[in-house]
Formats: structure tokens, sequence, C-alpha cells
């Protein structure tokens, strides 16, 4: 009798570590998640904004995505691809891939979105080296390139080129866009105050175990903070600097953190004195101490960079051509003919522009150059920067993991709508088309140091750093991926209760 | 009184022609081409013109004004340019919180500012009048960001009592109200003090006081409702102020109302957001001033009879 007993408590005890061990976490239903802006548009192909990346990220699909943990391309859509010549490229599509609205993504979806993006400003540049898309089949489509574009999918895996349904856009096309093939549905939208985006049961890929996101939008960021306290909201997007230390010291909170690939830059007009001279601008860079600015702009909060290619493929870590040299400066200022020193305006918008330029408005002025700061509204800054009608200014570049090109050609191509310093060099304009379509790997990457180093020295801009970047969030959340452009990946994350 | 009501209504017509004009003009001058706001940053040289072309921003300035004068005609405000939604639709999306929080500011100052202001004046000099002046004086300093911290701070954060943000429900409106009606109380109070200063020193009052009537009822039923009138266009000046959006409060609670709408479009250069927020609000002050006059007429009979000439 004692052996049964005993047998009948191990079998219990044995059941019950199992049980234990299988029981499945019990998941918040309904997770909200404060942000500082709101969605400005529906369309994925009309707007660019971070709100909108993210949410579509959980809305719509592309044909690759980026491994953000490991690097590389990971499968969406496209099941697999292959390089079939220098130009073609061939995308197998998922066969069980459905869009919200049940219709199957067939491979005429792909060519309509390619064909579609070449109508829109914010999608134009991302086809731009697409010749032609053709639908071989239902789920099979073939990319014909103009040349032998290397960052063709990271071009591809850009959240502006998510896959949309060419018949929901044709019977609607206001809310047809937003018909995407993602685990979430967009079901409310209350501009200025919440989005909420339920789970897509039908979802043909792995389904999220969260079943409602409430994104709500608190402009305030200690309001945002103090939601995330008082257990209003789950996570609570970039809080302030000066919070960081109390979140980290709080129990019942964590501290989600990497480095961005937002980086700061000062941008000089080389179309307009006296930064149309090139040892005025070299003067500039060796006047500059980057510790100072990250200490007092971001509290210590970024990482100081010496160039404009952010971590990853093709970045010359160790080029370092200025380094603050006061004396060396007043020299560049005096062969420039500005021997008894310089008035410039230092034309900026935001509060973390407006602390940078404190910085180096006292930092020029130990080398001659009496910096005036004119603060901004964002819309008259950028008409200035289209318009070549500033001299200094203080802006930021985010890559968003579009590729090495990335890095270079929207800022410091001739004529290009980024390039708010107006460089223009025929030598860097070529050198960037060819290190795009160049297939051996050491000569792109030497050709992408060669342009580092011939930019910095001709110091159109001087980069600054890269702001770190943080998501504060209850203890309890599980696997949210982080984005260094930003557009967080919240699809499979999660809180756990308690 | 009704020709008088028709008469104001029909004033709002070159009021909104004039505001129309005034708004697009400085909208015009201000520095900032919209157009950037509308394309992206790398979008080239074409399609730029494009947009230019699509939302007519080539014309003169006196056509643009005129048509967009026209569509006023047919009830069309525009379409932002920022969501692409049309501005009719978005301001009347926020326009329920706004009168939500105007309503409940309201009453909290009213609440707190006819009491104080009345124990004010019929205790003039004393230690209540002077508590009560520098309750109403600080009400009156406070910036609306710190007051607004300080109680989601405390009622949110430590109290655990109310929510520190966003609108949800009737308790989500108490701390925002509060912000706001702080101030608007802290003016109320004085309004009243200085009214009911007056008025309880008239010969009416004096004479009802001999006639045997009891004090309190000569402050209630003479005093105060003559006093009403200055009381009354404080408050409704206050209401329209708080109508046209609270963008400090707004943007501390998260409340999604017109002021931070109307900030963000003029930052944005989002001219049709700016301009029909500007003529809509017109349009509700219009009308607040409207029923204020209303109002005067049932608390003074003899400016009844003059809308009755």
């Amino acid at each position: 009798m004692k052996k049964i007993v005993s047998l009948i408590l191990c079998l219990a005890m044995v059941l019950g570590t199992v049980s234990v061990a299988f029981a499945e976490e019990k998941v918040k239903e309904n997770v909200i998640v404060a942000l500082e802006e709101d969605l400005t548009l529906l369309d994925p192909q009309q707007s660019n904004g971070t709100t909108n990346c993210m949410l579509r990220w959980m809305t719509h699909s592309t044909l690759v995505d980026l491994d953000l943990v490991n690097g590389g391309f990971v499968a969406d859509l496209a099941s697999s691809w292959e390089q079939t010549s220098d130009v073609d490229w061939v995308f197998h599509l998922n066969e069980s891939a459905t869009f919200q609205n049940g219709d199957p993504v067939k491979a005429s979806d792909v060519v309509f979105t390619i064909n579609r993006a070449r109508e829109s400003s914010f999608t134009s540049d991302k086809v731009e080296w697409i010749k032609e898309a053709v639908a071989v089949d239902d789920h099979t489509v073939q990319i014909t390139l103009s040349e032998s574009v290397q960052d063709i999918l990271f071009y591809l895996s850009y959240s502006t080129m998510s896959i949309l349904s060419e018949a929901a856009v044709n019977a609607d096309a206001e809310w047809g866009p937003n018909v995407g093939s993602g685990p979430y549905t967009l079901t409310e939208w209350e501009y200025g105050d919440h989005t909420t985006l339920v789970r897509n049961e039908n979802y043909w890929a792995e389904m999220p175990k969260t079943k409602v996101f409430t994104f709500r939008i608190m402009p305030e960021a200690s309001t945002r903070l103090i939601a995330l306290q008082t257990g209003e909201v789950d996570v609570c997007t970039d809080p302030a600097p000066i919070e960081l230390n109390h979140i980290e010291a709080d129990q019942n909170l964590t501290l989600l953190t990497m480095a961005s690939e937002k980086m700061q830059y000062i941008t000089m007009n080389v179309e307009k004195a006296p930064f149309d001279n090139e040892k005025v601008r070299q003067a500039v860079a060796c006047a500059i101490n980057k510790d100072d600015i990250v200490i007092v702009a971001v509290e210590g909060r970024g990482t100081v960079t010496n160039t404009f290619f952010s971590v990853g493929y093709g970045r010359d870590a160790e080029i370092d051509l200025y380094p603050q040299d006061i004396d060396r400066a007043k020299a560049l200022l005096k062969e420039a003919g500005y021997e008894n020193g310089l008035d410039i305006t230092i034309s900026i918008s935001g509060e973390e522009k407006k602390l940078q330029a404190l910085v180096i408005q006292e930092q020029l002025a130990a080398i001659g150059i009496n910096a005036s700061i004119e603060e901004l509204d964002i819309a008259t800054l950028k008409t200035m920067f289209k318009e070549s009608n500033y001299q200094m200014s203080m802006y930021n570049w985010a890559n968003d993991s579009a590729g090495p090109d990335n890095n270079v050609r929207p800022i410091l191509r001739s004529g290009s709508g980024s390039n708010r310093s107006h460089f223009a060099d025929p030598y860097i304009d070529e050198l960037m088309d060819k290190a795009l379509v160049e297939k051996d790997d050491a000569t792109r990457l030497s050709m992408y140091k060669e342009i580092q180093r011939y930019v910095l020295e001709k110091a159109p801009i001087v980069p600054m750093y890269y702001n770190d970047l943080y998501v504060a969030a209850t203890k309890n959340i599980r696997n949210l991926t982080l984005d260094p452009s930003f557009c967080h990946r919240y699809a499979y994350s999660y809180v756990v209760v308690d | 009184m009704y020709r008088y009501i028709l008469k104001r209504l029909l004033m709002l017509i070159p009021v909104i022609i004039g505001i129309t004009l005034v708004i697009y003009f400085t909208m015009d001058l201000a520095p900032g081409d919209p157009v950037y706001q509308i394309v992206s940053e790398r979008a080239s040289e074409e399609e730029i013109a494009a947009a230019r072309e699509e939302y007519h921003l080539n014309d003169p300035f006196l056509v643009r004004c005129g048509r967009y004068l026209l569509n006023l005609c047919k009830g069309d405000l525009g379409v932002s340019y920022q969501s692409k939604r049309p501005v009719a639709e978005i301001y009347f999306s926020k326009l329920p919180a706004t009168l939500a929080l105007a309503v409940a500011s309201i009453v909290i100052a009213l609440l707190i500012s006819i009491p104080l202001g009345i124990y004010a004046a019929t205790h003039q000099n004393s230690w209540g009048d002077s508590t009560s002046m520098i309750l109403s004086l600080v009400g009156v300093s406070m910036p609306n960001f710190w007051l607004g911290l300080l109680l989601v701070l405390a009622f949110a954060l430590h109290l655990g009592w109310l929510p520190s943000g966003g609108m949800n429900g009737f308790a989500s409106v108490i701390l925002p109200a509060l912000t706001e009606g702080a101030y608007l109380a802290g003016f109320m109070t004085r309004t009243t003090r200085s009214a009911m200063l007056d008025t309880i020193r008239s010969d009416y009052v004096f004479m009802a006081l001999a006639k045997g009537v009891s004090k309190k009822e000569s402050i209630m039923k003479h005093a105060f409702k003559n006093a009403l009138i200055p009381i009354v266009t404080a408050g409704g000046v206050q209401f329209a102020y708080v109508m046209g959006g609270c963008v400090v409060t707004e943007t501390v609670f998260a409340w999604p109302g017109i002021g931070r709408q109307l900030v963000e479009g003029i930052n944005q250069r989002d001219i049709p957001v700016v301009l029909g927020f500007i003529i809509l609000t017109a349009i509700v002050v219009c009308i607040i001033n409207l029923m204020l006059d209303i109002i005067y007429a049932f608390v003074d009979p003899r400016i009844k009879a003059q809308y009755s000439k």
C-alpha cells in the first residue's frame, strides 16, 4: 500500500512539474504603447514618418525584411529569392500569404506596388533602379534592374515598399493602401489620440501573442513616463534623457537601449559665404569638441562619430581627420582670409539642436567666429535648406538600414533633396555610382572609404554623434525588437501578466 | 429679440471673410514653403512642381484666397496637406474633447470663484479677503505646464486616483479641467469681488437693508444679481478662450483637442488646417458671444427691453 501511495505521489509531482513547465504564460490582451507623434497617413507610399513606419511593420509585409538581430535579410512575403544575372532577380512568393481582406498575395500585387511607387516622391528613389517588374506566374516575380545595383534588397525591405493589394487600392484609393498582409489590422484611428491594431486571426505566418495594440499619442515626455509608472501604458517611447536614471532605478520598469542610426551633424552651406571657402569649413571641423556636445545635448547618451557612415558595411571606423585643434583651426581661418574673425548665423529648429548650437557657439568663439543662433520652426528651416538660404545648421540623418549607398547618396549627391549643404562634386557623384554597382567586395569597400575620406576632407558636413535610442517599458515586456531607425518592431512583443 | 439674433448671425459673414483674408495673408507672408511639407524631402524638381500644380500653390494670392472663400460657401474647408483628411472632419473629431474641457474648466472656475469672490467682497480687508486674493493671484500666475505636471504627480502617480492623460471617461477630464480652471477661477474671483464691491455699496442695497431685508438676501437677491453682468462677460470670454484650444494643457495631458492640432498645423504649414480651424473657432466664439448677449437679457430686464426696440 505504501508503495502505491508513494508511486501516486511521485507521479503527481512529475505531472505537476511537467504541467508547470508547459503552462503557457498568461499574456496581456491589450498592450498600450505611448508615442510622441501620431500616424499621419495610411498610405505606405505617401509618407515615411517614424510612427507610420512602425505601424506599417505590423499591418503590412515587404518582399524581404532586414534581420535586425543577425544582420542580412530574412524572408517575408518572398519565401525565397535568387539573383539570376547581374541585373535579374526572381522572388518566389509564399503561396499561403493573404491580405487582411482574405485575398491571396499575388505576383501582380508586387508589380502593382512597384509601379505605383514610381509615382510618389516618398518611394520613387527606392524603385529608381528597377527597369521592369514582371509577374511570371501568380507567385513568381521577376525584377530587372537597369544596372547591377548591390543594394536592391535593402530598398525592397524598406517599409514604404510594403506590398499593397491592387484590388483594394483600385476599389478604394483612400482606405485601400491600408489593406496589408501583416499580422495586425488597423481598426481605429482617432487622429491625435490613439490608433488601434487588432490581430489578424487569419494571418498566414506565425501568429503573434498579443491580441490588440493601442498606440496612444502623448506628446509630452514626462506624461508618457508617468503613464508608464502608473500602469496606464505598457511602453513609453523616447523618454527624456534626464529621466533615464530614474527609469533604470525603478524595479517595475525596464529600459531598452541601443545605438541608433540617427546621425547628428553640422551642415554648412557651400554655396554661401563664408562656407563656400573650404578652409573655413575645415576650421569649424577643427574647433569642435564632440564629446562636450554629446554631454550637453543628450546628457552623454550618444556615440561620437567622425564619419557619416552608420555602423555596418563600408564604415571607416578609424578615420579622424579633424581632432579638436584650436591652433590648427585658427591657422585655417587665417589662410581663408578671416584672421580677424567673422560673424555667422546658425539656423536651427528643435530643443536638441538648440543645445548643440549653444555648445558650438561657445567653441567657435574660441577661434574668433562669432555665431548668432536663429531658432526657426521646421517648415521655415526646410525651406531655407531647399532655397540654399542659410549659412550653418544642425540637422540629423538616419540611414534607415537601407544599405551603404544610403549613407551618402541622399545627403551628398549633387542636387539631392536631402543634400542640405548643397555639396556638389562630380568625383563623389561618380564614385558613389560606381560603388553602388561594384560586385567585388574589397573594391567596393575601398570606394566607400575613399568617399568618406574625400568628403570629410572637404567638410561640407561635420558628423557629431549617433543618438542612443531608448524605450522604457514594464518589466514584463517580452520580445520587443528595437530598430536602430526608431521604427521598433512590436508585432511579436507581449506583456506577461503576473 | 429674434431680429437681433438674426442680425448677429448675419454679421458672421463679414467676420468670416475678414478672418479668412487676414489669416490667408498672414500664412502667405510667413516663411516656409508648404510644398516641402507635402512632398518628400528627396522629391525631384519635377515632383515638387507637380505638387505645386496639384495644390494650386502657384496661383496668385487673390486667386487662391478667392477659391478658398468660394469653397467655404459650399461648406468645403479643404483637405489637410499632411493627413489628406477633410479639415472639417478633423475639426469636428477634436471639438468634443475641447468642449468637454471648456465646460468642465468653466464649471470648476464658477464653483470656486463665485463663493470666494462674494466672500471676499463682503469681508473686504479681512484675512479671508486677503487669502482669497492671494489664492486668485496664485491661480492666475501659475504656469499651466507646471501646475499640470504637479497635479499628475500627486493624483496620478502618488495617489493613483486619476489617470495621467488621454481622454477616457469622466475621470480623465478632472486634472486637465483643474489645470485650466485654476487660471479661470483666479481671474473670475477677482472679477466677482470687484463687481460685488460696486453693487453692495449701491443705494438699492442700503434701501433693501433699511427695509429689513436680511444681509444674506440683500447680497444674493439684490447685489449679486446686479453684479452678474461683468461676471457673465468674464466667464463667457474665458469660455471662448478655452474653446480656441489650450495648447499647453492639451499637451501635458495628451488631451486630443483643437489647440494642439492647430499648433501642429502652423508648424507644418498645413494651411487648410490652420485656416479651417481658425474659421470654425471664430464661428464658435461668435456663437458663444451671441449666447452671452442672450443671457444678458435674462439677467437684466433693461437689456432685454433694448433688444426689443
